[in-house]
């Protein structure tokens, strides 16, 4: 079998933007906390590409549904907690929020934003990083922090935002 | 020398080269006949209707949504139950003025929370999910026009898909120019100046008037000065270019645009406050734009969303998919007020409201009522709807 050149396989992954764009793109959270959370960088197509952000990042299944992981429910706690005080917040607002507050959602040991930082998941246990805490967060630190997961700002250059 | 099969070769060409808007709106403004436009909007995502016409004096309503539901100060008086939210101030004025309408408890039989079945049903006016076809789709085919109607935006949405063709999408109304391709000017010239004779006459003579007709919609269009200050936005643009239409004088029938954004199912009240205040101050700019133009009185907008929500709010601060909800109208042609009786928030079918008006009878008010066309063809039976129109 004759192989695949790349103008094809450009040509074909072309014609599969053109014809799928909608039914393939993430859906709009995690459209929104992928670059907040600076997983797509180096990827032009990650808002097609579903393995920039699994649906394990907040559910239980890797087909999504509704059930939620540590995580997801410590998002959607966070909502209520914020709506409860009267503040009316954003998603990207309420992930914000979530990962300054140096929760460990799935007690795994590991803080969620640090589960962020070093590309694990943050709501489900047998996932997270292989580097002992203390130099992670000491590299975690010198990259800025949680603040570097704020919400993008409107019009600014924000948090990766496309 | 050109023969007959270079020619029609070129035609084609010289249709595609001018294919978009041009063609095709001046192709409506000589078929579409009728003098009266309908603006459908279309808000995506399923746009909670509770907090958008709010039952302020209903304890049930506060009891399901302590953390979301609009504080009763907040809320903009229309009767005594009921007020809009406070983003949709910009509509005070048409709401004043007896040109703004609800149309309470909005829904079909055998409610479907998916957001792609529910669409399909509004689009296709049919909660069977038996036709493919869109209901505009179908004006189009008993005005026996394919361009009597467009979407404005990027996709042409189900709504106006008609049996055998799909109606065009406009995405900006700047981006169409009649224009053929580098070099070919001079060839096309030539050969439209041909003497010829049957079929390639008349081809030659139905794109000249093409190409006439373009030129005058290209200058009504630039003559186009907007009589209102639109805000910034995309949704506003699309109703700009909606008004430039219409003041083109193309002669389409239904204008079609959507704002995306209303699956609150987190932090509903930073999400949906936002869009009602995009909603309303883009249309009341576009309701002023048509009245300083003159055209307000040939124009109706009316708005729906594919589902509501559930009446409770969830654990995110939002809520969950649900059944019926609101539409509105507003123009001179609509009759203000509220229509309907409010959903008994007491009495709920899973969790969700009860509806009480078939959509279809809302639209058939706007086909039969505003469009003059045959409603029960379209919507393939008889719908009562609430009395919308003046």
């Amino acid at each position: 079998m004759r192989p695949v050149s790349g103008a094809a396989r450009r040509v074909t992954l072309a014609l599969a933007v053109l014809l799928g764009g909608a039914a393939l793109a993430l859906p709009k959270y995690r459209l929104q906390a992928a670059p907040q959370l600076h997983l797509t960088q180096g990827n032009d197509l990650w808002h097609l590409d579903r393995r920039v952000m699994s649906c394990a990042y907040c559910h239980e299944q890797e087909t999504g549904g509704r059930s939620w992981n540590p995580f997801g429910q410590a998002i959607q706690a966070t909502f209520r907690r914020e709506a409860e005080a009267g503040r009316a917040v954003k998603f990207p607002q309420a992930l914000s929020v979530l990962l300054e507050s140096g929760g460990d959602a799935d007690g795994d040991g590991y803080p969620d934003a640090l589960e962020v930082f070093a590309r694990t998941l943050p709501g489900d246990p047998a996932s997270h990083p292989e580097r002992p805490l203390a130099d992670l967060q000491v590299e975690f630190d010198a990259a800025g922090g949680a603040a570097q997961f704020a919400p993008p700002t409107p019009g600014g250059k924000g948090t990766g935002t496309k | 020398m050109t023969n007959r099969r270079d020619f029609l070769k070129l035609s084609a060409l010289a249709a595609a080269a001018t294919t978009g808007m041009p063609g095709f709106l001046a192709r409506a403004a000589a078929q579409a006949g009728g003098s009266k436009t309908l603006v459908v909007i279309q808000l995506s995502g399923g746009n909670d209707g509770l907090n958008t016409l709010v039952p302020y004096s209903n304890g049930a309503y506060y009891a399901a949504r302590p953390n979301i539901a609009i504080p009763r100060k907040d809320v903009l008086t229309l009767s005594p139950d009921l007020g809009m939210h406070p983003a949709l101030r910009p509509l005070m004025g048409l709401w004043d003025s007896g040109r703004l309408a609800w149309m309470e408890n909005v829904g079909y039989p055998n409610p479907n929370r998916s957001h792609f079945a529910s669409m399909a049903i509004w689009h296709t006016a049919d909660p069977s999910q038996a036709q493919s076809d869109g209901w505009i789709g179908r004006i189009a085919e008993q005005i026996g026009d394919p361009f009597c109607a467009s979407n404005v935006g990027a996709a042409t949405p189900q709504a106006l898909r008609a049996s055998e063709f799909s109606l065009p999408s406009i995405d900006a109304v700047d981006r169409f120019q009649l224009k053929l391709p580098q070099g070919l000017g001079g060839a096309f010239e030539q050969m439209m100046g041909a003497a010829r004779s049957g079929e390639a006459a008349y081809l030659t003579q139905a794109t000249r008037q093409m190409m006439q007709n373009t030129a005058r919609v290209q200058a009504n269009a630039q003559k186009y000065r907007s009589g209102a200050t639109y805000p910034e936005g995309r949704f506003a643009e699309q109703l700009r270019d909606t008004a430039r239409l219409i003041a083109a004088g193309v002669g389409q029938r239904v204008l079609y645009v959507s704002l995306g954004g209303f699956d609150t199912h987190a932090g509903q009240r930073a999400e949906q406050d936002e869009l009602l205040g995009t909603l309303a101050s883009g249309l009341a700019a576009f309701h002023a734009d048509l009245e300083r133009q003159g055209l307000a009185e040939n124009v109706v907008v009316m708005g729906f969303s594919e589902f509501g929500r559930r009446v409770a709010e969830n654990g995110s601060a939002g809520t969950d998919h649900g059944k019926g909800s609101v539409m509105f109208a507003l123009g001179r042609g609509v009759r203000g007020g509220i229509h309907g009786s409010s959903p008994d928030l007491e009495d709920l079918s899973d969790g969700d409201i009860k509806y009480r008006q078939d959509f279809r009878g809302v639209y058939a008010e706007a086909l039969s009522g505003w469009l003059g066309l045959n409603a029960r063809e379209i919507l393939n039976g008889d719908f009562s709807g609430p009395g919308w129109l003046a």
